[in-house]
């Protein structure tokens, strides 16, 4: 099996590149930096004696984005699944942040994540399962004040993954795409949320062993499609005070 | 000093030192980019943070961010031909461990429990379980990589920086983080190590065969009954193992055992533990101790990875020193004068009617030199619980300590008064000296280091 992780040198991407390593995949792993690149890259060929390539590719600039990682994608050829970890949020985006920056988070939760569907598409096995999942934020259930532009591109984002998942119907391609709670990251460290933070080794495992559950949006942790359901019909009034 | 750190996440955290001596709320930054490094502050305290498992509060102080080192824990580089092996500096011995068993390779110099940080051995320049055959941690590191805020990253080995090399080895993170670490392993003989325990009678008999056998063994240590009075004080077994001589499994990836172990920490202790740990107890468990190592006489096969951190199938023993926290007064004693001063202590532990939990020894040989807690003679620790009595138990063993001309383990303990260490270590003055040179905003603290005036 190969697969391919954008963003797999930290958080959820890092556990997923070091579950999947642990099954034997072949990997082709990508970060912002080429210091996280290799020292990943080096200790999954270690540990797990599996083949893994890397990539140093900054998804906030989309031109040079889709550019090397069209060439990574031609050598390194057929895959299985592709794992799109990658985002961005900034404190600052609560509505205006300045243009460069919110192309530049645009291009790290929207674009750069299509543009990588794009670039592999020809490169899905046509006879061995294959899949993509993509991640979103349950910051995406409801507008917002906070992580305006954020919340949007992830709302787009789980828009492409429903037409995704028509236009490969009956390929052998599936597109699962998981709204994630609070999981234990760097974003998130020193953080005081409402609800527990998850262990981004758990999220990771618990992807792995669905890789062959059918297309679709799932919550992670699960509770939250309760928590999303008592938010989208919390009355715009009562919806105004909370996010305030 | 206010902590001016912008540009990194940070969380207030309740810490303490692993004896529960020392308990802080500090701030702590858990970076997992090398590109954070970049964001540590430049003119605020700072302290790198292993696993936080040092009885000493070492790796925190309320004024300085500690910054832990948990994300950094891969593999970088591995010679199958020499066994060299570079790591970051976040990696746990037991994860390492495992990678270099089943690569047929073994670090012969480790702590007695897994769940370490290479950077806190390093840093702490810690010993094996045969310090007398392999020397300190030192011994180990071929080179290292050190990030300073205001030095940026250095390449440090005996050819290049080696006054900076010697001065992080060995210098309890006051230097600065250490990035990563390239080590020399050893050959792994056997994947099976065969214990031996010989009983003796007394301390004397003890320290003496204690002496006599650690040219021999691979991995040695002696451990002695402080609940005995009168001429069976210190009476107990010297454990000595040695890798088994014919193993068709050495070096065979297949046939290794990886070794997790339960993670280890200070929060979960029993409460009023003083009420279950006294003379009668200790002596209990002592003679039950003692008769389940009578198996042992005769030679038990053990995984490696047992040996090597016996500590993994004991800890629950840290549980019974209670929340209220324990002392370790781990010292390097002459050889000639080690029996008296631990038959003194015994003395006056009676005395104080204080149960001594553990009273371990080893064989020490090599030079002495900075801060490091090695050289040659006996290195013996004894554990009791903390106790306005244990504070006249412990300002007799450290002012007579400095009169039997011993060392301290900084390391190892979390109250271990400054003029003790000053008056313990020749070169204290010429580290602080070396120190300063080096960083002269001294951004490097810790409560240990502020303590000991460092
Ligand atoms: C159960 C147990 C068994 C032990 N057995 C032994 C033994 O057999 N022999 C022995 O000598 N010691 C032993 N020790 C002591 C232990 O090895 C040391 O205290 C060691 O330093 C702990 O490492 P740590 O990863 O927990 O580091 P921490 O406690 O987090 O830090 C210890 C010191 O290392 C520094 N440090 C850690 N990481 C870095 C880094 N990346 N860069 C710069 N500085 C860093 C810290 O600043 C601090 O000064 C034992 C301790 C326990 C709890």
């Amino acid at each position: 099996m190969k697969s391919v992780v954008i963003g797999g040198t930290a958080g959820v991407g890092r556990e997923i590149a070091t579950a999947l390593a642990v099954k034997g995949h072949s990997l082709l792993i990508t970060g912002k930096d080429m210091e996280d690149v290799d020292a990943c890259t080096m200790d999954l060929r270690l540990r797990y004696g599996v083949q893994v390539q890397g990539l140093a590719i900054d998804a906030s600039n989309s031109t040079i984005f889709i550019r090397e990682l069209g060439a990574a994608a031609a050598n390194f050829g057929e895959i299985n699944y592709l794992f799109l970890t990658i985002g961005a949020s900034s404190e600052e985006d609560t509505g205006d942040l300045q243009i460069e920056n919110a192309i530049a988070m645009l291009s790290s939760n929207f674009l750069a994540t299509i543009m990588a569907i794009q670039i592999f598409r020809i490169y899905f096995s046509k006879s061995e399962p294959t899949g993509v999942i993509g991640f979103s934020s349950v910051a995406a259930i409801r507008g917002r004040k906070k992580n305006v532009i954020y919340a949007a591109s992830k709302r787009a984002l789980e828009s492409y993954f429903e037409s995704l998942e028509l236009i490969s119907q009956g390929t052998n391609l599936s597109a699962q795409i998981y709204r994630l709670g609070f999981i234990d990251t760097y974003q998130a460290y020193g953080q005081r949320l409402p609800f527990p933070k998850v262990n981004p080794k758990k999220v990771a495992k618990m992807i792995i062993g669905r890789l062959d559950a059918a297309s679709g949006i799932s919550y992670y942790p699960r509770y939250w499609q309760l928590i999303a359901i008592v938010v989208k019909i919390v009355p715009l009034q009562i919806f105004k005070k909370m996010n305030s | 000093m206010k902590i001016n750190a912008p540009e990194i996440s940070i969380k207030q955290e309740n810490l303490s030192s692993f004896d529960n001596g020392v308990k802080s709320t500090c701030a702590i930054a858990q970076p997992d980019r090398y590109r954070h490094w970049a964001s540590t502050p430049r003119d605020s305290y700072q302290i790198s943070r292993g696993a936080g498992l040092s009885l000493s509060a070492a790796s925190f102080e309320t004024e300085s961010l500690s910054v832990s080192h948990n994300k950094f824990n891969r593999i970088l580089d591995f010679d199958s031909a020499t066994g060299e092996v570079e790591v970051e500096a976040g990696i746990r011995l037991f994860s390492l461990h495992n990678f270099l068993v089943a690569n047929g390779y073994f670090l012969p110099i480790q702590p007695g429990h897994g769940q370490i940080s290479i950077g806190g051995c390093v840093a702490a320049d810690i010993h094996g379980k045969n310090q007398l055959k392999d020397g300190n941690f030192l011994e180990q590191v071929i080179s290292l990589k050190l990030f300073h805020p205001s030095h940026g990253i250095l390449n440090l080995s005996r050819a290049s920086n080696a006054d900076l090399f010697f001065l992080t080895c060995g210098g309890y993170g006051l230097t600065g983080h250490i990035l990563s670490v390239r080590l020399q392993t050893q050959v792994l003989p056997s994947q099976i190590v065969v214990t031996r325990a010989q009983r003796f009678p007394d301390i004397d008999s003890g320290l003496q065969l204690l002496n006599n056998e650690a040219t021999k063994a691979d991995f040695i240590h002696s451990w002695h009954d402080f609940s005995q009075t009168g001429k069976k004080y210190g009476s107990g077994m010297v454990f000595m193992s040695n890798f088994e001589a014919i193993d068709e499994h050495a070096g065979s990836p297949s046939k290794t055992r990886s070794v997790v172990p339960k993670s280890l920490g200070n929060r979960h202790r029993m409460p009023a533990a003083n009420l279950v740990v006294n003379r009668f107890s200790i002596s209990a468990l002592n003679s039950a101790y003692k008769r389940i190592n009578s198996t042992n006489m005769k030679g038990k096969r053990s995984d490696i990875a047992d040996a090597l951190f016996p500590i993994h199938h004991l800890q629950g023993y840290y549980y019974f020193l209670g929340s209220h926290g324990f002392h370790e007064y781990q010292i390097l004693l002459s050889k000639d004068v080690a029996a008296d001063y631990l038959k003194q202590l015994g003395a006056v532990a009676a005395e104080l009617k204080i149960p001594i939990t553990l009273a371990s020894g080893k064989i020490f040989g090599g030079q002495q030199n900075l801060i490091r807690f090695s050289g040659e003679g006996v290195c013996f620790a004894v554990n009791f619980l903390r106790s306005t009595q244990a504070n006249v138990l412990l300002e007799w063993l450290d002012s007579n300590l400095v009169l039997f001309g011993g060392k301290p383990n900084l390391i190892k303990d979390s109250r271990l008064p400054r003029q003790i260490a000053e008056a313990c270590y020749p070169e204290i003055g010429e580290f602080r000296m070396k120190l300063r040179n080096f960083d002269s905003k001294r951004l490097f603290r810790s409560q240990m280091s502020e303590r000991l005036g460092l």
